[in-house]
């Protein structure tokens, strides 16, 4: 068949492709040359996968045919859809296709657990952005997930202002927020995660036979079956615990040193040797976590916190440049790409001047 | 031979051909390059999610759209009349519906007779016998007293119809001579 890029025509070739293949007459030669076809452009192959999808979500159907006997075909309109025609739930019926086996199949285990590969340029993704008073276009720059892997471990990082969810091959889960960078082991004795930058959720499957712990310089969170957070500050860590229960540990200490358990709605900071725990409330643990729903919560926030928080997600910076306004209390949502919004509400809501210079966006006092 | 890059794309992306079709009509002005189009942003979701697999399929897919559709007025010699090409203003609302409850079973089936009505008269009966009889392409051929050649290439069209229903796409207003298979066809064969 000649190559296409009309679309009318590739669809009409995927159907004749399909049509040919539950004909009943195929042949092993037809397959090697349905394969030739379906690889020689992503188009073809993604018109195949939608024409094999149509026609096994189209069993349906069937429901159609209840109580019509065989070798009559309704006429049209035949179907009244009244309350009381029955609609049996309808289950792919047995036909002779060979079609998708089994469309409920999580992909992502099989795909983190698909050989090593090596690092890939991504696409970037701009945003163009309404102009607000003097400042000129920023680009955001909404990155995603580079996966890289050495020997048996692998290395996840996020760009900036990217967020990211990667299944590990335990049933765990661990979600990346910008800027973020894990290192996983996983083996038969343990499971192993070295947080190099940045922050990152884990949910953590239980598995008795190993434990789960996460590695921040010289400390260690070691989970119990759990879901709970971490974020690097330099060699400090924040800890929350969303659900049962994590242990923080540091090497080098002496063991008779207890170590600190963290339950439940707990949080706990360290500032080199000493840990501080504290029970922050459900709105608060709600806003440190606002992260993973890809916003940025700020509850009467000083906007010196606030701006530090944002420039994590961005990549053109804000700097405060007028120590007045450092001290101003803001409160509200915002979407972590979403940095105009936020300057908008800064220039308008407050007493600030937002200005773009050069890479960065200064804000002084109006 | 499907992969399960595959079973992702069709279970998360092509649920939402409905919405995207409709947001391509009322965005682009040239309704005939919407099937184009489509076609272009399937293949970037496809590529893209090859090396990663975006957490949020739906708001990834029309993300795409826009700037595929960005792309294409920045690159072409044609002005368009409405030169404020604001696709931010015709935002959908991003928020994550599962493709099983996109549309109940009733809503689903429905669409389906519409689209299994709307077929030519030998396509039809093709399509009762093929799919929902379940007979063989030879059965079928005797059946309606036609050369298997015939049912075959009846079933190319009646999937692509189907394709339209199944996805949520059948009332678009996709020029018709594109969707393929419909009653209007002459049937010469």
């Amino acid at each position: 068949m000649n190559p296409s890029t009309n679309s009318a025509e590739i669809e009409a070739a995927a159907a004749a492709w399909f049509a040919k293949r539950e004909s009943g007459d195929w042949s092993a030669a037809d397959q090697a040359q349905l394969q030739v076809w379906l690889d020689s452009a992503t188009a073809c192959r993604i018109a195949f996968v939608r024409i094999v999808t149509a026609w096994e979500r189209s069993g349906r159907l069937n429901a159609l045919g209840a109580g019509v006997p065989s070798g009559t075909i309704p006429p049209r309109g035949a179907w009244g859809f009244a309350p009381s025609s029955t609609v049996p739930p309808s289950e792919p019926p047995q036909t002779r296709s060979k079609g998708l086996a089994d469309p409920e199949i999580d992909v992502a285990p099989s795909m983190a657990d698909s050989p090593p590969v090596r690092a890939l340029s991504r696409p970037q993704f701009r945003r163009s952005m309404r102009a607000i008073g003097a400042l000129l276009v920023i680009a955001t720059t909404v990155g995603a997930v580079w996966y890289f892997s050495r020997d048996h471990a692998d290395s996840y990082r996020t760009q900036i202002g990217a967020i990211t969810t990667v299944p590990l091959s335990d049933g765990s889960k661990v979600t990346l927020n910008t800027d973020s960078q894990i290192h996983v082991e996983l083996n038969p004795t343990m499971r192993r995660i070295r947080l190099d930058q940045g922050e990152a959720y884990f949910e953590v499957a239980k598995d008795t036979a190993r434990s789960f712990v996460v590695e921040i310089a010289d400390k260690r969170v070691v989970a119990v079956g759990t879901k709970f957070s971490v974020r690097r500050d330099n060699d400090d860590i924040r800890v929350l615990v969303t659900e049962g229960r994590v242990r923080i540990e540091r090497r080098g200490v002496s063991s008779k040193a207890a170590p600190a358990q963290l339950d439940a709605g707990s949080e706990a900071r360290t500032a080199q040797a000493a840990v501080l725990i504290d029970q922050p409330a459900p709105a608060q643990v709600e806003q440190l976590l606002s992260w993973r729903t890809g916003y940025i919560m700020f509850r009467n926030t000083a906007l010196a916190d606030a701006v530090a928080d944002f420039n994590r997600y961005t990549a053109r910076k804000i700097v405060i440049e007028d120590p007045a306004i450092a001290g101003i209390r803001i409160g509200g949502n915002f979407r972590s790409d979403d940095s105009d919004s936020f300057l908008w509400l800064l220039h308008s809501g407050f007493p600030i001047n937002v200005e773009a210079r050069g890479d960065r966006i200064i804000l002084t006092k109006r | 031979m499907i992969t399960a890059l595959d079973q992702w794309f069709a279970r998360e992306i092509l649920p939402h051909e409905g919405v995207l079709v409709r947001y391509l009509t009322k965005a682009w002005p040239n309704s005939a390059e919407v099937l184009d189009l489509r076609q272009d942003i399937y293949v970037r979701v496809y590529e893209s999610a090859r090396s990663t697999l975006p957490t949020s399929p739906k708001a990834f897919l029309f993300t795409t759209a826009r700037n595929l559709m960005t792309d294409r007025v920045r690159h072409s010699r044609v002005v368009f009349i409405d030169s404020t090409q604001d696709f931010e203003r015709l935002n959908v609302l991003i928020d994550e519906i599962s493709p099983e409850r996109q549309l109940s079973a009733r809503q689903e089936l429905r669409s389906l007779a519409r689209a299994f009505d709307s077929l030519s008269e030998k396509c039809r009966n093709v399509m009762w016998l093929r799919r929902v009889e379940g007979l063989s392409q030879r059965e079928t051929a005797q059946r309606l007293g036609l050369h298997e050649g015939a049912v075959e290439s009846q079933l190319a069209r009646g999937v692509r119809v189907l394709a339209l229903a199944v996805f949520g796409a059948a009332e678009t207003g996709v020029p018709r001579h594109q969707r393929g298979g419909s009653r209007h066809e002459s049937e010469h064969e």
